[in-house]
């Protein structure tokens, strides 16, 4: 498995009227090709903002911090993403190497340009092919996704297609131009179940075949038990809790994913009533001091929580949590 | 299920010749609707043209006795039902002829002639005017950060609205009396003004007709540019302009073929509002100028000489020209929009 | 779960805020984000401003509007700008000269004024002085704001017949008000009455109005109002005509209005909320009253004032070209009447003063008109 993505210290704050907005605070992770990273949290924890960096695809009042750097590994050697400024200069990763696909398909799409144009388009602009050869690429794409009847599709709009073919034809949109790296933004949660699922099967196998990472940004936490392989946990601009599926999943330890997870409706006992996490999310004008999550923690410890910023203790090799409880115990109790 | 080509292509045609007609119809529809309120608006007024016309000649000097009125409105027709007279009014005004003026006697058509095509060619003049430098601005003020821009360009349209035409062809007077002595006035120089058509007389023309052109087009430029701009931040903020800057596309490719293009329909949707809204200007700018040519006559007919047959022909024509310009435009949205398009075909 | 005391939760300050902003009414929330525009707000002090020296002009202004008020011996006169000092020192009162006025076969029969600078031809002006008579609210008044102790005093100058223009202009935004307001309103109403029944009960009745109402909406209003004001028999009184000018107006303005309504309730009366509300047993009138009326109150607010001026400017035209008002009944396209002959042009300038006030007005009617909009729309992204 080859280091695809490094994202180190990413800090982006937002210049607004109010002032300045801290969005996503130093958030570091990793990706290798082949590897489906699942990133998690509710809205407003700053799961998009940190996709959309990746690209550089945020407004122009955003502000990223001196530490961060985000690089790129490809074939022809690493590409520092902070480095690029200009469309021009972006356009490598914006469409080329990174792809992205959106959560409302049919907002996606240009509404009065067909598809064909939009997939031609991105062809003719990262590679050198023809407009004859890129017309066939994108058609034998579309197949490739499960379209049927891909070459009367290629002239079609999108309001013409269903919402399950509109996400495949984004989908395979997104991955004419062969890029290492699929952002996908909710890409299942405005389908319904059955669809998302052929879905999900779909982006699973293109990893299989193509070889890519994707980064796979949800709030749905039993599709990413099913699709990724590793998962980092969001809340606030600040990861807290991230390593493989299984293990976060199976082993929740920040009180914040114990508390997701203990959210979910249980199917073998219906009669439970639910558990939600008390309180709300505070606004980003008002983010707590210390631990961002010590104003709704129900294993608040005490000031230290509220006075300083936990740093990543390792459950096990791969698995890291973030809070101050397992900062106490230098001797590896668990709580 | 794959049609050949030819058979496709056919259907096609059937459909869109079938909305075509359609569209036809309503806009016809439309018109004789126009013509109702319009001619029941002139039936309305007090007296009819026979009694005008005889207190017309009453003023000269002339005795007239209501008998004298009476054979006046037999001749005229007045005495028909009022469904009759609408009915062969309007036939008549689909094929252009308007009958006499009520006080001129003179043919409408005849009189109205020239200067009925003029008024129209100045207005869309303006028009396309207004659109030429609305659409670039516009564009640019949606797009640029710089807050000077943004401020002058938002302080322009509010101008634009509160400053309407017939006061600042009134300031444009104003000045140009105090500082170069009185010379804007009219559409044509005194030698011109009856000649036939020739390059001299056309150019003669140009030298006065910008500035009319200017005065009407101020407002709806002012509109225009507010407009554009609306539509053009609404879609900028659309998600699929970011969806195609993660693909790569940038620059002003970006921009026309994305948020700029889709911004297209509804601004082809307000033209024929545009032009109603010069329409209302026109006659007030005219006097004000003096275009003896078209407005001031409207002015006259309308105002002055209480001549139910001339304006009725006049607004109707004025109408005639919306009417006609909403049918043109929702046959352009109709080839450029691929929902109305697509919904046409089937 | 163990209950701690969580030291780091907001405090109750903040929390009242909160509950402040989930409870305000509409009219609060539109309130709160229409101040946030300064624009708007110095839009509406000046609208404020104006309104009100059109209503209290009687009293503002040192002289009656119409024939009764001139000043016989200074016509066509220029503005009179007070002075505090001059050659002959300063006085802690302002005062004007005297003007003579004087025309003779030496001076080819062109008025010729002359200034009296001498310091016994001061006139010093007067602060709530008593001056002629009017009526206000039915009271018989005497007082003005200012007046001068001798002869006449013209901040503006005057017109032909010698009427003061600063009185004029004040009692010409009063008509104009008064005129948009009437035509408004009934506008209004009968926006109200069709595009309510169109958009209520939708299907052939809305195909039926809506055909109307866009047939309507194509007829140029300004030449239609031409033909018809053209027709009003001169005997009418002043009042009549006046009266008829704002109904008019009002006819004409409905369309837009019209359409605006009858498409929120088209689209107002599918939601889910009015279903919500039928299932819980609400009758028609409580939906509609409660429920559907204020989703839309503050966009035909919106909608009303941004007409406003439409209407003022209206009136101003027709006026203007002598179909509108007439004197003595005052309104800007009455003042205008007179002001494209050169003789004005060329030495009248200030004939053009009240044209600036009715920019302002209507600005100021801009201005608000689009902080209300920007504020009445709760999702709309406020970025200019």
């Amino acid at each position: 498995m080859t280091r695809l993505l490094d994202v180190e210290n990413l800090t982006l704050e937002f210049d607004t009227d109010e002032g300045r907005i801290t969005a996503v605070d130093d958030v570091s992770f990793s990706l290798e090709a082949g590897e489906i990273m699942g990133l998690v949290g509710e809205s407003g924890s700053g799961k998009s903002v940190t996709a959309k960096s990746l690209m550089k695809l945020n407004a122009s009042n955003a502000v990223y911090g001196a530490d961060t750097k985000i690089t790129l590994h490809l074939k022809d050697g690493p590409v520092d993403i902070m480095s690029l400024h200009t469309s021009k200069e972006l356009k490598v990763v914006r469409g080329g190497a990174i792809s992205m696909i959106f959560q409302e398909p049919m907002a996606s799409f240009a509404p009065a340009i067909t598809i064909g144009d939009q997939m031609v388009e991105q062809l003719l602009i990262h590679t050198s092919m023809s407009a004859v050869k890129a017309r066939e690429v994108s058609i034998e794409m579309l197949n490739r996704v499960g379209i049927a009847d891909a070459a009367a599709r290629f002239g079609q709009y999108a309001f013409e297609l269903s919402g399950g073919m509109r996400q495949r034809a984004m989908i395979a949109m997104a991955l004419s131009t062969n890029p290492k790296l699929l952002i996908a933004d909710e890409p299942t949660t405005a389908l319904d179940v059955t669809i998302q699922a052929q879905v999900i099967d779909l982006m699973k196998d293109l990893v299989k075949d193509f070889g890519m990472g994707i980064v796979f940004i949800t709030h749905d936490l039993g599709v990413i038990a099913q699709t990724a392989d590793t998962v980092a946990v969001m809340y606030l601009g600040r990861v807290i809790e991230k390593g493989p599926v299984r293990q976060v999943i199976g082993n929740p330890s920040h009180p914040y994913t114990r508390g997701l997870i203990d959210a979910l409706p249980r199917l073998d006992d219906l009669d439970t009533p639910l558990k939600p996490i008390p309180g709300d999310i505070p606004s980003p004008l008002e983010r707590p001091s210390g631990c961002v999550f010590s104003t709704r923690c129900s294993s608040y410890l005490g000031p230290q929580c509220s006075a300083s910023i936990p740093t990543f203790n390792h459950i096990s090799p791969d698995h890291m949590v973030a809070c101050h409880i397992y900062q106490q115990d230098q001797q590896g109790t668990q709580k | 299920m794959a049609q050949t080509n030819s058979i496709g292509a056919q259907s096609n045609m059937l459909q869109f010749s079938k909305f075509f007609a359609v569209r036809a119809m309503l806009a016809i529809l439309t018109l004789v609707l126009v013509s109702f309120i319009v001619f029941s608006l002139m039936e309305l007024v007090p007296g009819d043209c026979a009694e005008r016309y005889v207190a017309f000649k009453n003023s000269q000097g002339s005795v007239i006795t209501p008998e004298d009125i009476q054979i006046e409105r037999v001749r005229l027709g007045l005495d028909q039902p009022y469904i009759q007279r609408w009915v062969t009014w309007i036939i008549n005004a689909f094929q252009g002829e308007y009958g006499d003026s009520c006080i001129l006697r003179v043919d409408i058509a005849q009189l109205l002639g020239q200067k009925f095509w003029l008024s129209l060619g100045l207005c869309l003049s303006a028009l396309i005017l207004a659109y030429v430098i609305a659409i670039p601005v516009g564009i640019i003020a949606a797009t640029s950060k710089n807050a000077v821009l943004n401020n002058s360009l938002r302080l322009v349209s509010y101008l634009g609205l509160a400053l309407p035409n017939f006061l600042l062809a009134l300031m444009i007077m104003l000045f140009s009396t105090v500082y170069f002595g009185d010379s804007l006035t009219g559409l044509f120089s005194k030698e011109y003004r009856d000649a036939a058509w020739s390059m001299d007389r056309v150019m003669d023309f140009l030298g006065h007709a910008w500035l009319p052109i200017f005065i009407l087009g101020w407002s709806a430029t002012a509109f225009a540019i507010q407009t554009v701009r609306a539509l053009m931040s609404d879609e900028i903020g659309k998600l699929y302009v970011t969806a195609a800057a993660a693909r790569g596309v940038s620059g002003s490719r970006l921009l026309m073929r994305y948020p700029a293009r889709h911004a297209l329909s509804p601004i082809i949707n307000s033209v024929g509002f545009d032009l109603n809204r010069i329409f209302n200007e026109l006659p007030i700018v005219a006097l004000i100028l003096t275009l003896t040519e078209a407005g001031s006559l409207l002015i006259e007919a309308l105002a002055r000489s209480n001549d139910q047959q001339l304006a009725g022909a006049i607004i109707f024509m004025l109408t005639a020209s919306i009417v006609a310009i909403n049918f043109v435009t929702d046959i352009i949205l109709a080839l450029t929009d691929p929902r109305i398009r697509r919904s046409i075909v089937g | 779960m163990t209950e701690l005391t969580n030291t780091n939760t907001a405090p109750s300050v903040d929390q009242k805020l909160k509950e402040a902003y989930f409870t305000a009414s509409q009219g609060q929330l539109i309130w709160q984000r229409f101040k946030k525009n300064k624009s708007a707000l110095i839009g509406g002090w000046v609208l404020i401003v104006l309104v009100l020296s059109g209503i209290f002009a009687p009293f503002l202004t040192p002289y009656d509007a119409t024939i009764a008020g001139r000043d016989k011996a200074y016509l066509n006169g220029a503005p009179q700008a007070p002075s505090f000092c001059d050659d002959n020192g300063c006085s802690v009162r302002p005062f004007i000269y005297t003007y003579e006025r004087s025309r003779s076969l030496k001076t080819n029969f062109r008025w010729v004024t002359e200034v009296k600078s001498e310091l016994e031809d001061r006139r010093y002006m007067t602060f709530f002085s008593t001056g002629m008579e009017y009526k206000f609210l039915g009271i018989q008044f005497d007082r003005h704001l200012f007046g001068v102790d001798k002869g006449m005093i013209h901040i503006f100058g005057t017109d032909s017949t010698g009427k003061d223009i600063y009185s004029r202009t004040l009692t010409a935004i009063n008509t104009s008000m008064a005129v948009g307001t009437i035509g408004v309103l009934i506008a209004f109403v009968m926006a109200l009455a069709i595009g309510g029944v169109a958009g209520y009960y939708g299907g052939k009745i809305d195909a039926v109005l809506q055909m109307v109402t866009d047939t309507v909406r194509t007829i140029p209003a300004i030449p239609l109002f031409m033909a018809l004001a053209a027709f009003v028999p001169d005997t009418w009184s002043a009042e009549e005509r006046f009266f008829f000018i704002s109904v008019i107006l009002g006819v004409i303005g409905w369309p837009t209005l019209a359409r605006r309504i009858r498409t929120h309730l088209l689209s107002e009366r599918n939601q889910e909320y009015v279903l919500a509300a039928q299932l819980c047993g609400a009758s028609p009138a409580h939906v509609i009253r409660r429920h559907l009326l204020p989703s839309f109150t503050s966009y035909i607010i919106v909608d009303l004032v941004i007409s406003f001026p439409y209407m003022i400017l209206s009136e101003t035209a027709l006026s203007f070209i002598g179909l509108g008002l007439k004197d003595p009944v005052n309104s800007l396209g009455v003042m205008l009447q007179n002001v494209t002959s050169a003789d004005v042009l060329l030495n009248y300038q200030w004939y053009f003063i009240p044209v600036i006030f009715f920019i302002i007005l209507v600005l100021a009617f801009v201005f608000v008109g689009d902080g209300l909009r920007d504020a009445a729309d709760p999702y709309a992204d406020t970025k200019s």
